[in-house]
């Protein structure tokens, strides 16, 4: 996913995918989507000026969250 | 290297999120096909973490920064495996039209291959 293009493609359609009849989820989808996108291009921005041990080691913490995540989505559609 | 290491951490852990939200949001119709996605994101998390750790480890034996030439070997021969198992994924999210969910994971993947061929 390319973040600027999203954010870009999305800040412009984003008040039309609200109101697409029978399709919130398209709207909630693209909101979603934006906080992230948003979420990521700050941590982006801090992470100048580390040394080559702080970023292996904020590489191994993302990963452990990785997985988590890869856990959740892998429930999603299973759940009892 | 260990830029191009972190930033694909933070691609995976986003393609996840991202495939999530394209399930619940009904764009990925198909429990099964998502269930692919999802274990050959696993894949490249559990695979990532490991070169990762590599990295780790030879930031700690090499602190001055260059790799031998039988440790980019090493580290060249587990990154094919994650570029197959990318080219995987987008061949499966195609006919949704979501691969631009892991799109980044390919740049930072080919950033950290442009390194360890030099």
């Amino acid at each position: 996913m390319n973040l600027f293009d999203i954010l870009d493609g999305l800040e412009r359609v984003l008040p039309i995918l609200g109101t697409v009849a029978g399709q919130p989820e398209i709207g909630l989808l693209a909101a979603k989507l934006l906080d992230m996108g948003e979420k990521e291009l700050e941590r982006r921005k801090s992470t100048t000026g580390r040394t080559r041990t702080e970023i292996l080691a904020d590489a191994r913490a993302t990963f452990a969250e990785a997985k988590e995540a890869n856990d959740d989505l892998k429930g999603l559609g299973h759940e009892q | 290297m260990a830029k191009a290491s972190n930033e694909l951490a933070h691609d995976t852990l986003l393609a996840n999120r991202v495939v999530a939200e394209f399930y619940k949001a009904g764009k990925i119709p198909d429990l099964a096909t998502k269930d692919k996605i999802a274990d050959k994101l696993g894949v490249i998390g559990d695979k990532g973490n490991k070169f990762n750790e590599l990295l780790i480890q030879l930031d700690a034996k090499y602190p001055q920064g260059t790799l031998p030439p039988q440790d980019l070997k090493f580290v060249r021969d587990n990154l094919s495996e994650l570029r197959q198992l990318y080219s995987e994924i987008v061949a499966d999210l195609l006919p949704f039209g979501a691969q631009k969910a892991v799109s980044d994971l390919d740049k930072h993947l080919t950033m950290i291959e442009k390194v360890v061929k030099q």
